[in-house]
């Protein structure tokens, strides 16, 4: 999808924003979080939202998922607005998101409330076995590793079939070996169903891995969408390959250079040790790991 | 535990301070002269504990005597062909029967205390109008003493329960509905704060798959809220166990309260002995109560963190 859609008139993107703005109350006053973003997700396309941590990638995120309404502008679905959230979008977690007191085919099955009791339970088990857990379904979160956990999530968001999936750094909580095999499978998955799709990550090869375009989000407040950076290298791609492959690295190094460039700009960067905004995000709660209950 | 110091703090530490109690009860009671008499030391509570178990034995083979020479008559009568009517043991209720009477009676009250404040709490926590509705209420009802409420609930109930064969004694019901009145409270507040603290990012996925609402209920609120709806009941058992023994002496519910008021009223040389072991007793069934509920709490709890 690199090149322009076939057909003489385009046809209206599978997910926009126009002119979206979102401002949160703080107790120093009202924070702008995103000013004037304006996005298009063509059907069938894998866009990469690259950005720095606290700069209001999760509240994109949360826009085009319809859990949160912009303050300004306006989400389009197929060119019509987009409204609430729904199973049309799935949306895989940063922290999962998974219910704790329910088995792994539970947390899946509760996708699939609309279907008759036999056929979500048979449902559920088939996509568990797409993403390789047909093993794992009795468990429970708690008891399956963080990359299985992943997986559940990301069963929970294809069971009701959505045509748009929005992942919100889905590998962020991942150790490098666990990541770079999860990488592989979202890419086989993509590759499969063909599905328009946001992955938000603050990792450049993730991105450019995945990705047919690259969208850089500028630091916050205020953040916006930078300009879009095509991917058009064949697939699929393979890691080790890729570090090879100069125009891999020609992309590597015009995106590193465009972050940087904004990393320099942002408040307080100039004395060194760059002053933290609060993030917008929630951190993954340790606490739920079974490892701590030692 | 292994650690013998440990296990000195742990055990050795709470059996000195025992010891020192009763040392200093011992000393304090034979200095206090009443108008009945010394106050009783812990020998002269301990006798009174056996005694009480003693007309307990002493009442229940008396019963016992009493059903088999019924027996017997009710035998002669049918075969001389007169007529028979069941008479039923007219004994005094035992110390054993109070408790039993006073756990009935603080379970039947918890038991209502839950069943409205568990659903109220949860609509308190889903909906923030309902909340900000009944929130003035709750705060206005919440201090209010069990000896304020108990005359109404008394006036309400005769005036209620007028029929000839009630199903439950005046008094009894009474009792369980101050309790009710007084122990519901933690549960409502507990609970709705529990259900206001599930996690946002649960909420969020019940609103992409668009979950019914009883559905969201069953499967992400009620699970979430669960450790805290249990350590709301835990203190809702607590005050209800506390406000039983002032609603039984009023009500005159034959339990632990009626026990102590009755002692009181007597006024013999063992009033004081007497009433002490109810203390003792009280004590020790509040605590037991407590650590069940507890050991509930903490079920369910470590369901919900490491599943």
């Amino acid at each position: 999808m690199a090149s322009a859609p076939p057909e003489g008139s385009a046809p209206a993107p599978a997910l926009a924003l126009r002119g979206v703005a979102k401002r949160f109350a703080t107790r120093g006053g009202t924070l702008e979080v995103l000013a004037d973003v304006d996005f298009a997700l063509q059907p069938g396309e894998l866009v990469a939202i690259v950005g720095f941590s606290g700069s209001g990638k999760t509240t994109l995120l949360s826009i085009l998922a319809g859990l949160l309404q912009p303050d300004a502008g306006a989400v389009e679905m197929d060119g019509a607005p987009a409204g609430g959230p729904g199973p049309e979008r799935g949306v895989v977690f940063q922290s999962y998101a998974l219910l704790p007191w329910l088995s792994a085919l539970g947390n899946v099955e509760l996708a699939l409330g609309a279907l008759p009791r036999a056929e979500r339970r048979a449902r559920a088990c088939e996509i568990l076995a797409q993403v390789g857990l047909a093993a794992a379904r009795d468990k429970r979160p708690g008891e399956l590793s963080g990359g299985m956990r992943q997986r559940v999530a990301v069963a929970r968001a294809l069971a009701p079939a959505p045509r748009i999936l929005l992942l919100d750094e889905p590998l962020g909580a991942l150790d490098a070996l666990t990541r770079a095999g999860l990488q592989r499978e979202i890419a086989r998955v993509w590759e499969r169903d063909r599905k328009s799709v946001v992955l938000i990550t603050n990792d450049v090869d993730e991105a450019i891995l995945l990705a047919d375009r690259i969208v850089p989000l500028t630091p916050g407040p205020g953040a916006t969408l930078g300009p879009s950076f095509r991917v058009g290298l064949p697939r699929p791609r393979d890691r080790a390959a890729l570090n090879h492959d100069p125009a891999f690295r020609k992309l590597r190094n015009e995106l590193t250079a465009y972050l940087l460039a904004l990393a320099a700009r942002r408040p307080g960067a100039a004395g060194g040790a760059p002053r933290t905004p609060l993030p917008d995000v929630q951190p993954i709660d340790l606490a739920r790991l079974p490892r701590r209950r030692a | 535990m292994r650690d013998p110091r440990t296990l000195l703090r742990t055990f050795g530490a709470p059996a000195l301070a025992f010891a020192l109690f009763l040392g200093l009860w011992s000393q304090a009671a034979a200095r206090i002269e009443t108008s009945i008499g010394a106050l009783p030391g812990p020998l002269h509570v301990f006798g009174a504990a056996r005694s009480l178990l003693a007309e307990h034995r002493e009442e229940r083979t008396k019963a016992a005597e009493f059903a088999r020479r019924m027996e017997e008559r009710r035998a002669e009568a049918l075969a001389a062909g007169e007529p028979w009517r069941d008479r039923r043991y007219a004994g005094r209720p035992t110390y054993p029967d109070q408790i039993a009477t006073s756990l009935k009676t603080v379970f039947t009250g918890f038991a209502i205390a839950s069943l409205v404040g568990v659903p109220l709490g949860l609509l308190c926590g889903t909906s923030a109008t309902v909340y900000a509705a009944l929130n003035p209420l709750i705060q206005l009802f919440r201090p209010v003493s069990p000896l304020a409420w108990l005359p109404i609930v008394m006036i309400l109930v005769s005036a209620l329960a007028s029929s000839q064969d009630p199903w439950f004694e005046k008094s009894f019901l009474s009792s369980a509905i101050t309790v009710a009145l007084c122990s519901l409270w933690p549960t409502l507040v507990n609970t709705a704060l529990g259900v206001a603290s599930v996690d946002r990012d649960h909420l969020n996925v019940a609103r992409v798959l668009r979950l019914s609402w009883p559905v969201r209920i069953r499967k992400i609120v009620v699970p979430s809220a669960l450790p805290w709806i249990f350590s709301g009941l835990r203190l809702s058992l607590g005050v209800g166990w506390m406000v039983l023994i002032a609603a039984e002496m009023l009500a005159q519910n034959p339990g632990l309260g009626k026990f102590v008021w009755d002692m009181f009223q007597n006024g013999s040389s063992d009033t004081l002995a007497r009433i002490m072991v109810a203390v003792f007793t009280i004590g020790a069934i509040g605590f037991a109560l407590d650590r069940l509920m507890t050991a509930l709490q903490r079920a369910v709890s470590h369901g919900v963190r490491t599943a």
